[in-house]
């Protein structure tokens, strides 16, 4: 189903019925991703909420390059739109995580509980290998700056973010620049200012927001506390259902 | 001599994506195997742009997403109105419209075929006005003693400036559950089903941000849905009585129309970009008696020609047909339905091109202008 949000077309789903709770997808994902954790949450009676992104799955892409803090404003009056009054949780999935940080640590949602999985935010230290990467950017940008060499430049682009490993990039088409702006914010430091009791769940093999980004977390945060699923990566929440539902039924309790 | 046939599609309409289907798969390859005729490809782009070329007729131009190269090294289409219609040079003998919704299917594009005076394939301007327009359709529908489900409309304006009352005004005229849809748009677009007065605002400023008019229906209880595919002028030809089957979402949306193609559990039979559905419709003679009668009803007070599509909802309990609307230029031609009922693709279009011509030589021996010497006195 669709709802109009501040101008913005937004999808989403709205299933079971007890304590409202909300669920934040990652980048390139949509609602659907949650499908089994929905029915789970269902199951342990909750009403749970989910909606695309704008720019992801059914939702139109926003109108200019959005920032996290655009998303989170999106969020909040989504939830006011669908006149939750009181969230019992929110859960975001990698780039959901950055908008539920930027959101809860200036308080435009409050909810009770904080449920975050493989969450993005912590900007990962320039590395020597990195370095190289951006210098051949540089100069290949230069190189290419020429009329006529736009196609060039493209695929050489896409060559070298794919080498780099940033394929993220590459799938976002139109999303391009909200996708950049998003990643070169770092909210470590909203952190502290964040008083939600919070659940991390990571998982041990997680590439794309390795496990550290979880121990730091939890550092930083007030009330948080890590749960690591052994053999998991960044999806963990289909990677080891089972161990994920457990420690949210744990903390939900 | 082989007739110079011109095919439109794409276009300024939210179904642009589904067109170029309908043209290249149901429209310029059955053309093309007939081998009567040379098939000229005008592709609209979605910011109205018109582009020709043979490369149009390959759907790869389109799924690799080479086509917006394709339009920027093109040029400018070359169209003469010379008693006729020429484009790039090619004397067009027939122009096959295949377009849905706005600036297409809603008679834009025919009201230009007629100032050209050449023959075109399908309803004629007048029938496609009504036929897009849900609201339009439904009162036509009513004075014509045709049932429909109970309805009232308002307007983007009246949404904006007073979306309360106007949430008010259908909540006591109606009786939940109501179907909230954009007026012109095919295909689903917009549409959603409320079961109460909150979820009624919200649909009614989502269907608001499509179109500046918007029809609020209540919903039919113990739901057939059912579609007939018709063809013809003045003798009408029915496919068959198709029932879509509907997902767990409740009704037949863009989703499950087009994107999704249908999921195995419904174990329907696949009928390509349709979806999933049921051909010929399982329900009782009976009903698909009154189906097909109501189908041909609408046909005739609307004044379709060519083909189109007539969307019926059935009281399974109270054996009542209701009319719900007419696509006049269905996506696909919808061929599976026709292929099902023991005509080609190729005859098809054959078809169309023949009625479309008739249609044209008979508008053609209407005296439309006489001689008279009013302007001798000036």
């Amino acid at each position: 189903m669709k709802v109009l949000v501040d101008g913005q077309l937004i999808e989403y789903k709205k299933d079971g019925a007890g304590r409202a709770v909300l669920l934040l997808h990652g980048w390139g994902a949509s609602l659907g991703t949650f499908d089994q954790l929905a029915a789970h949450l269902v199951k342990t009676g909750h009403l749970v909420y989910r909606f695309d992104f704008p720019g992801f799955g059914a939702s139109p892409v926003p109108p200019r390059a959005w920032s996290v803090g655009d998303y989170a404003i999106l969020t909040a009056a989504f939830i006011k739109k669908l006149k939750i009054k009181k969230l019992s949780a929110i859960f975001g999935h990698s780039f959901g995580g950055r908008v539920i940080i930027k959101a809860t640590a200036t308080s435009i949602i409050e909810p009770e509980k904080i449920v975050l999985m493989g969450a993005a935010g912590i900007k990962p230290p320039t590395t020597l290998k990195k370095h190289a990467y951006i210098a051949i950017a540089k100069v290949g940008k230069a190189a290419t700056a020429l009329p006529g060499m736009g196609r060039v430049r493209e695929s050489l682009r896409g060559a070298l973010y794919k080498s780099a490993g940033s394929t993220d990039y590459l799938l976002a088409g139109a999303m391009k620049e909200t996708f950049v702006k998003t990643i070169n914010e770092d909210l470590a430091g909203y952190l502290p200012h964040i008083n939600t009791p919070t659940l991390l769940v990571w998982g041990e093999h997680d590439t794309e927001t390795p496990l550290a980004d979880g121990k730091r977390m939890q550092k930083e945060l007030k009330k948080a506390e890590l749960v690591v699923l052994p053999g998991a990566g960044h999806f963990v929440y289909s990677d080891d259902a089972a161990g994920t539902f457990s420690a949210i039924d744990r903390f939900l309790k | 001599m082989k007739k110079t046939v011109a095919v439109f599609f794409g276009g300024r309409s939210t179904e642009h994506d589904i067109s170029i289907i309908t043209a290249i798969s149901s429209v310029m390859k059955p053309l093309a195997m007939a081998n009567l005729y040379n098939v000229v490809p005008v592709y609209i782009t979605k910011e109205g742009r018109w582009v020709s070329g043979n490369e149009l007729k390959d759907v790869r131009l389109f799924s690799s997403g080479n086509i917006d190269a394709f339009v920027k090294k093109s040029k400018p289409l070359q169209v003469s109105f010379d008693g006729g219609l020429t484009i790039n040079k090619q004397r067009i003998d027939v122009a096959f419209p295949a377009m849905h919704g706005s600036y297409g299917e809603d008679g834009s594009l025919m009201g230009l075929l007629r100032m050209a005076g050449i023959p075109f394939v399908g309803a004629d301007m007048d029938a496609s006005v009504i036929a897009m327009d849900k609201v339009l359709a439904k009162q036509v529908a009513q004075a014509s003693a045709i049932p429909t489900s109970k309805f009232l409309f308002t307007s983007r304006d009246a949404v904006t400036d007073s979306l309360k009352a106007e949430t008010k005004r259908m909540g006591v005229g109606l009786k939940f559950p109501l179907f909230v849809k954009p007026a012109h748009l095919g295909s689903s677009i917009g549409i959603t089903r409320v079961i109460d007065a909150d979820e009624l605002a919200s649909a009614l400023e989502v269907a608001a941000h499509y179109d500046t008019k918007i029809i609020v229906e209540e919903a039919v209880n113990n739901l057939i849905e059912v579609t007939v595919p018709m063809m013809g002028n003045k003798i009408i030809q029915p496919a068959l009585v198709e029932r879509p089957l509907a997902t767990a979402d409740d009704f037949f949306d863009f989703e499950n129309k087009y994107i999704r193609g249908g999921g195995k559990k419904t174990g329907g039979k696949h009928t390509g970009s349709q979806g999933y559905s049921e051909l010929p419709a399982k329900i009782p003679a009976a009903l698909e008696t009154a189906s097909l009668k109501v189908a041909a009803d609408i046909y005739k007070a609307f004044g379709l020609q060519g083909t189109a599509r007539v969307d019926l909802l059935i009281d399974s309990k109270t054996k009542k047909v209701y009319f719900n609307e007419v696509n006049p230029l269905p996506g696909s031609l919808y061929a599976h339905n026709w292929r099902a009922a023991g005509i080609s693709t190729v005859t098809l279009v054959n078809d169309l091109i023949q009625l479309a011509e008739q249609r044209h030589a008979e508008q053609k021996a209407l005296a439309t202008s006489f001689s008279s010497s009013f302007l001798r006195q000036f």
